[in-house]
């Protein structure tokens, strides 16, 4: 039988990058414009043509409303929630909430999800991958933040689908990383992954034991990332030029997008300068003539802007190397990941909490899709010394009387993973049980995201307490939870598969698929 | 793999019964690397399925183990009884519980006000299913809660299957013997370096029609000549290895670099084993980079070249071509 090659892709906030294993080595694959990475962007431009990467990138600024960066801090999440909410006032693009109340995006009056957008991305990485490799690719490994819940996960596997890709595993990208780190280093260590990226950051602890690589934990925050240190250099820039000339050029979205532009180069520039010049002309017109922005930017500005999104550096960090039983000294690598780590304060934070500099000769912006290739090496037999176990990074659970929640599966527990917990009726000849299933920290199941509910019934009458009900939690490799509930005595039986809905049922992913393949789409 | 583990933990990691905590977890990082779901990744659900109730049975037994072995490595009982076998009522009876291990409290309910479920026992219990041993008997009085696992195969599936049966379905005991990846593209026919579809076409001496030919190779300087001097591994299909050669090298001397690339690959991953294969895909790759003006990449390759295979005298001559020292 003859198998196609199976791509590693790092879907990232701001760009993405595409490898293949070539001879057991991952391959960093350059597009059609010579770049090694392409810009995680989507533009519909005035005739509805949709241009991705690059070229979406440069008409960012003349087509501000109709130009999507930054997708996947949307991906599997509501228009409702609060960390939306808040990006939506600083997105020169207009949110929606679809149907279910998931987070939309308005281009020109049609709305489109987040998995539309991103196929476009992964459709991309696909073509650049079919024109190395001269045959067409169907499978990819696709690396999402450790954090990502199950939702996020789902529906970037659907984005895959849209794409024609089948996504054969989504890969956390601190991990990707590891695995591309340790291709080349295999002996046994400790590593800690340090993971800044355009929109979320993670930290994972993993040990190296004869090929088998183990995640002992996984942290993050998904509201922390590039993104939100531009943002703190437009404001920075921005309060300045209202106290000026008291217009506020948030509210314009042409300006907007080239005071982004603006603060990414400025933020990008200040890593390896210690000073850099803003230049906006004519970005505003005053009641006497044109308004320009011109002014010089400090490292040390910057970084004074910047403190408390580097104060929130440490916890997470602390906190994993808390559930993986380790202390600083325990860790012998640190492997800094994702651009933001180019940052000097950002390298120094990580030093000054593990006691040691990142690992030189690790290239933050590809050691993510490398690590995807890696895996799909581990999956296609290429590589048969390696592999991976990683862990969940959420508590599940059960709904149990006074919405608490009765944790199953505790965060950073090695998948695959089985566990039971009996449980008992409350009231007197109950005879069913509603089984709720959650995902979350929260000690209070409400507050955590519901990801189903079934029901065991036909249970034996009796007083309360008395009748009791095993419910047994598998989780396998990929994440996917399959929950099973057993009167104890009877065997009375009822199991569910999570199936995690991204929102977009299988017709509307199948639409949306066929009208991407379709040229010129 | 499913019959072992039915066996209990000595014969699901296939260690001794004496065997010290560092060759258990030996044991089970090997079993780890053969068995993790991972490995399956690409074939059937069901088999995917069965593959995660494998590696959840390795585990069990690896986690039973390194328990009753303990931090300091000292051998405490470990019951025979595999980890998650089926727990009927004589082979809970078989489960021995350990010295030391208190018998854990089976405390009545709370009752909460709303009629929904409530955590029965406040046992906490292990995350891994690791059943009979590491529990603890029920307390005389209390209700027995046995696993129902073997009333309801739907429910809670059970890993051991009751012993002396083998699974329905043919769990993949051994590692694939030759990698998934299929080795060599349709479009380069080995022995004849044609693809098949163009009989019409002069032998291997003419330009193969390949997908790369779109892209025609600017002209480089001092054209290399190629002077295959690489060992060859002696093995059985040396044949077909040689006809995928001399096509790789045709094309590399044609020029149609990204068609070599392709026949490289193929190659190396027919013959893993071989560097030269692996430097020459790298020199292949690098003439690529080459031709669409990123220098630096290219050079990058015909490094990593050399570090596989010193000897490539091609790979030193692009780098000399470049203006760069070889490092190796």
């Amino acid at each position: 039988m003859r198998v196609g090659r199976v791509i590693g892709i790092d879907l990232g906030t701001t760009n993405s990058c595409v490898a293949v294993l070539e001879a057991g080595e991952p391959i960093v694959i350059h597009n059609q414009e010579g770049g090694r990475t392409t810009p995680s962007m989507v533009s519909w431009n005035a005739d509805g043509e949709v241009v991705v990467g690059a070229a979406s990138k440069r008409q960012m600024v003349t087509n501000p409303q109709r130009t999507v960066f930054g997708v996947k801090r949307l991906i599997g999440r509501k228009a409702q929630d609060a960390d939306v909410v808040a990006l939506a006032r600083r997105l020169p693009y207009k949110l929606v909430a679809a149907r279910n109340g998931d987070a939309w995006i308005d281009i020109a009056g049609t709305p489109r999800s987040p998995q539309e957008i991103s196929a476009h991305v992964l459709a991309k990485m696909k073509r650049v991958a079919e024109d190395y490799l001269g045959q067409p690719v169907t499978e990819a490994v696709v690396t999402v933040p450790a954090y990502f819940d199950d939702a996020q996960r789902q529906a970037t596997k659907d984005a895959g689908k849209i794409a024609g890709l089948t996504v054969r595993q989504i890969l956390n990208e601190p991990t990707a990383a590891a695995l591309a780190y340790g291709l080349q280093h295999q002996n046994n260590q400790r590593l800690a992954v340090f993971d800044l990226g355009g929109g979320t950051f993670d930290i994972s602890i993993l040990a190296i034991e004869n090929g088998v690589f183990e995640v002992l934990s996984t942290y993050g925050d998904t509201t922390l990332g590039g993104d939100d240190f531009d943002r703190v250099i437009i404001d920075l820039l921005a309060d300045e030029f209202q106290g000026q000339y008291g217009l506020d050029l948030r509210t314009d979205s042409v300006a907007l997008q080239r005071l982004k532009e603006a603060a990414e180069r400025a933020k990008i520039e200040l890593s390896s300068a210690m000073t850099t010049d803003v230049n906006l002309p004519f970005i505003a017109a005053g009641p006497t003539g044109p308004l320009h922005l011109m002014r010089e930017l400090e490292r040390g500005q910057l970084e004074r802007a910047c403190k408390t999104l580097f104060e929130r550096l440490e916890a997470p960090c602390r906190r994993a190397l808390a559930e993986a039983h380790c202390t600083p000294a325990d860790i012998d690598q640190v492997i800094l990941v994702g651009g933001m780590t180019r940052m000097p304060e950002v390298q120094e934070r990580a030093e000054r909490i593990f006691g040691k500099p990142g690992s030189k000769g690790v290239n933050p912006d590809e050691i993510v899709a490398m690590g995807a290739a890696v895996h799909s090496g581990i999956m296609g037999g290429e590589l048969q010394e390696v592999v991976l176990l990683d862990v969940t990074p959420h508590n599940m659970g059960v709904k149990v009387a006074g919405d608490r929640m009765s944790v199953v599966i505790q965060a950073n527990t090695s998948i695959p993973t089985r566990a039971k917990k009996v449980f008992a009726t409350t009231e007197d000849n109950q005879d069913f049980v509603a089984i709720e299933i959650y995902q979350g920290e929260h000690d209070l199941a409400s507050k955590n995201r519901r990801l189903g509910r079934f029901v065991l019934s036909d249970l034996t009458r009796a007083s309360r307490g008395r009748t009791k009900v095993e419910v047994s939690f598998t989780m396998d490799a990929d994440g996917i939870l399959e929950v099973a509930a057993v009167e104890v005595g009877t065997g009375r039986a009822s199991t569910v598969t999570i199936e995690a809905s991204s929102g977009l049922t299988a017709d509307e992913i199948r639409q949306l698929a066929s009208r991407q393949s379709r040229p010129g789409f | 793999m499913l019959m072992r583990i039915s066996q209990g933990p000595f014969a699901a990691l296939s260690v001794h019964e004496t065997a010290t905590a560092e060759e258990v977890r030996a044991a089970f990082l090997d079993l780890t690397k053969q068995f993790h779901p991972a490995r399956y990744g690409r074939m059937s659900p069901d088999l995917q399925k069965m593959a995660t109730e494998v590696f959840l049975g390795i585990k069990a037994a690896h986690d039973q183990m390194t328990k009753a072995l303990g931090s300091t490595g000292r051998r405490r009982q470990v019951s025979a009884v595999p980890a998650n076998a089926t727990p009927t009522g004589t082979e809970r009876g078989v489960a021995a519980p350990r010295a030391g291990t208190p018998p854990i409290a089976r405390t009545p309910p709370t009752r909460p006000s709303t009629p929904l479920i409530t955590p029965s026992t406040g046992t906490p219990r292990p995350s891994t299913p690791v059943q009979p041993a590491s529990r603890a008997p029920t307390p005389p009085g209390a209700p027995r809660a046995p696993t129902p696992v073997g009333t309801s195969p739907r429910a809670s599936t059970p890993v051991g299957l009751p012993r002396g049966q083998t699974p329905a379905v043919g769990v993949p005991v051994q590692r694939p013997s030759q990698p998934l990846i299929t080795p060599h593209e349709p479009r380069h026919t080995p022995s004849q370096g044609m693809p098949a579809s163009r009989p019409g076409s002069p032998p291997a001496t003419g330009r193969p029609s390949t997908p790369a030919q779109r892209t025609p190779a600017p002209e480089i300087i001092n054209p290399p000549t190629i002077r295959y001097s690489g060992v060859q591994p002696a093995q059985k299909g040396a044949s077909d290895e040689d006809g995928m050669l001399e096509q790789a090298m045709n094309l590399l001397s044609s020029k149609d670099y990204a068609a070599a690339r392709l026949a490289f690959h193929a190659l190396a991953a027919k013959v893993p084993q071989s560097r030269h294969y692996r430097a020459l895909l790298c020199y292949a790759r690098g003439r690529e980079t080459q031709t669409t003006g990123r220098a630096d990449d290219a050079a990058m390759e015909f490094q990593r070249a050399l570090q596989l295979d010193p000897d490539l005298e091609i790979a030193k001559e692009a780098l000399r071509e470049l203006g760069r020292k070889s490092r190796w």
